[in-house]
């Protein structure tokens, strides 16, 4: 008894939580959600909007359509050729986003392991991420006559192109991943007797997993959207994507402004699509390997 | 029948001037356990490094069953390792974790499956093969990586710290059931450790290294009653010796600090042979060799000291009696039952004839 009353006296009367809290401005931060809404979503419904008007409608591009012009789609869709331009875009980015994540992986592996034994691999890190401060406008031009003289204008060579120029990118993005992946399970599958190739494909592959959502997702959404790259790179019409078969719509002296967003929506509908499933994976990818 | 050789081996690191292994000599016996011990840093990883093949040799040669193996690789030496952090694949469950090894070999899928599950019922793991690592507790991943080893029927196991992530219960069990394994086995391993109790209860041979050179080499027991030098003698036991700077006059040890006790005859005439008499050297004592009971007083007269106690520690079966005697601190482990409390002055005797004596200079044991 006599133990028991000196634990109860000597038990700590229960202390006030001394969690401070965070004052937040409410009403700062809904007037910055309201204005980013704006900005995302208001030139989303205008684009929606103009798609399902005719041309007499056009005066006030805020106004909801009087009367639903679904034709504008079938247009659209006539007019830009969709089915052969769609599968153009589809071959570039689906190829690009395969080839990517094989190739770039495995020279972001290899650097990352070997740049701090090697000088070498090492020169190769930074050579490939000095590259991302290149902008593409600056090395256009060459681009371009580099190309022809490879005769490389076509889907094929504009698909290689986006796979080297992914490179520093995904290099980036690989090597903070690499990092966190202990040398210890290469070590491990080397005492199994697995060959570097073995190593790489049956145990470091998988464990990109995350890694390659984000680099699949990101390479997709620029090839898909990208204008500058095949508008300078693609002569043929029958190779062309959809983003330049959007031009079908501008005339000389008017352009179509319904169809061309009508287009623009089904343009829009397979990244949209994509992003919305697969945010988080981008999210996770980008942060992931900058803090432990 | 694997003998492994490992003759005059160097280890050194580019921008390193000083060899991280060196002149490292050992031969290991078929169906031996043997045991690397030393502090952090001390080359023992380094080594058993170098005999997987994970590091080269930058001198010397490996040799196992009269082949110099040094520039062989890895996958084809024949080893099987467990690694410190486990090393599992995390995108594997356990059964694919313990058979890839065999399946890269191209292995049928039947004689797979028969050699997991033999190992999984040796290890019982019998129930959590198609479990993923990161569903398994500390002691189950151990298990596992054990397992991933004992598939591969190797000549040769490696093991580096591998109870070092578990808990002091759990790597006591793992303790029993590696030495267990290994009667089982009956394969050549060699275990690498800081931990002294793991490497005086595992091995048939410890080798004890610093500084990238072996120490010593020999049983538990002879590393433990018999050290060459003073860092094998204070490395060894748990708490370590005591050691004491003191001069040999008239028969007795003394550093003008508190300690002044005679030397038995014996002893005393190995020192004195040597050259010892009227010179300095260092006293080491082991805190068992220190003694409260009476009966111990009565026999060693001439070795008694009065000291404060300042700290004890009761764990059971023993006490620690954290003493001074003047201005030297010495500790005592003595029964429980002569437990004292910080403050008393107590009697102790120091059993002179199982003290060691060490060169000031070289740190040598003089024997």
């Amino acid at each position: 008894m006599q133990a028991n009353a000196d634990l109860n006296n000597n038990t700590p009367a229960p202390r006030k939580s001394k969690k401070r809290k965070k004052k937040v401005n409410w009403t700062l931060t809904s007037v910055m959600m309201v204005l980013a809404i704006f900005a995302i979503l208001g030139p989303l419904y205008i684009t929606v909007v103009i798609a399902l008007k005719d041309p007499s409608q056009m005066t006030n591009v805020l106004s909801l359509p009087k009367q639903i012009h679904w034709e504008n789609f079938k247009n659209a869709w006539q007019m830009t050729n969709f089915p052969k331009m769609f599968l153009n875009t589809l071959f570039i980015t689906v190829v690009n986003v395969i080839f990517t994540i094989f190739t770039n992986s495995m020279a972001a592996y290899v650097i990352t392991r070997y740049r701090l034994k090697n000088k070498f691999f090492n020169m190769m890190y930074y050579y490939f991420i000095s590259a991302m401060f290149i902008p593409f406008n600056v090395i256009m031009l060459p681009l371009v006559k580099e190309v022809s003289a490879f005769h490389m204008d076509n889907i094929i060579g504009i698909t290689f192109l986006y796979i080297v120029f992914g490179l520093p990118q995904n290099i980036f993005l690989y090597s903070g991943f690499v990092k966190e992946i202990p040398t210890a399970l290469e070590e491990a599958a080397e005492m199994d007797g697995a060959k570097p190739m073995q190593i790489f494909f049956k145990v470091i592959f998988p464990l990109m997993k995350p890694m390659h959502a984000t680099v699949a997702i990101l390479s997709f959404m620029w090839t898909w959207n990208d204008f500058l790259m095949p508008l300078v790179l693609l002569s043929n019409p029958d190779q062309q994507t959809l983003q330049l078969a959007q031009y079908v719509f501008q005339g000389q002296f008017s352009t179509q402004y319904n169809l061309a967003f009508a287009s623009y929506v089904l343009v829009l509908l397979p990244v949209l699509i994509m992003y919305v499933f697969f945010q988080k994976y981008i999210i996770a990818g980008v942060t992931s390997g900058s803090v432990k | 029948m694997v003998e492994i050789n490992l003759k005059h081996i160097y280890k050194e690191y580019d921008g390193n001037d000083n060899y991280s292994v060196s002149d490292f000599n050992l031969d290991i016996k078929d169906k031996e356990f043997i045991v690397f011990v030393g502090p952090s840093g001390c080359g023992k990883s380094t080594t058993l490094r170098m005999i997987a093949g994970l590091e080269d040799i930058s001198k010397g040669d490996l040799v196992m069953d009269g082949k110099v193996i040094n520039d062989l690789a890895p996958k084809d030496r024949d080893i099987a390792m467990v690694f410190q952090n486990y090393a599992l694949y995390p995108n594997m469950t356990v059964f694919d974790n313990m058979g890839f090894g065999l399946s890269i070999k191209k292995m049928p899928k039947d004689e797979i499956k028969k050699r997991v599950d033999n190992a999984a019922e040796i290890l019982g793991l019998t129930d959590f093969l198609q479990r993923k690592p990161a569903a398994l507790s500390g002691g189950q991943r151990q298990r596992v990586a054990l397992g991933r080893a004992i598939v591969r029927d190797a000549k040769l196991f490696l093991l580096d710290e591998p109870l070092s992530n578990l808990d002091a219960k759990l790597r006591v069990d793992m303790r029993t059931q590696i030495a267990q394994l290994h009667q089982r086995l009956q394969t050549n391993m060699i275990y690498v450790t800081h931990d002294q109790v793991e490497a005086m209860t595992m091995a048939d041979r410890i080798v004890i290294m610093n500084d990238g050179k072996i120490q010593q080499v020999g049983t538990p027991d002879e590393l433990y009653n018999k050290p060459t030098n003073k860092f094998v003698a204070g490395f060894m036991g748990s708490p370590s010796m005591n050691f004491f700077d003191a001069e040999l006059k008239n028969g007795r040890v003394s550093n003008g600090r508190g300690l002044d006790v005679a030397v038995p005859e014996g002893r005393l005439k190995v020192l004195r042979e040597k050259g010892y008499d009227g010179k300095k050297l260092t006293v080491g004592i082991r805190p068992e060799d220190i003694h409260t009971e009476q009966v111990a007083l009565e026999a060693m007269p001439d070795a008694v000291v009065s000291a404060k106690v300042e700290v004890s520690e009761f764990l059971g079966t023993d006490s620690m009696l954290y003493s001074r005697t003047g201005e030297t601190e010495f500790v005592a482990q003595v029964n429980a039952r002569d437990y004292h409390k910080p403050g008393e002055e107590v009697e102790m005797a120091f059993e002179m004839s199982k003290a060691h004596f060490f060169d000031d200079d070289t740190e040598l044991t003089i024997e």
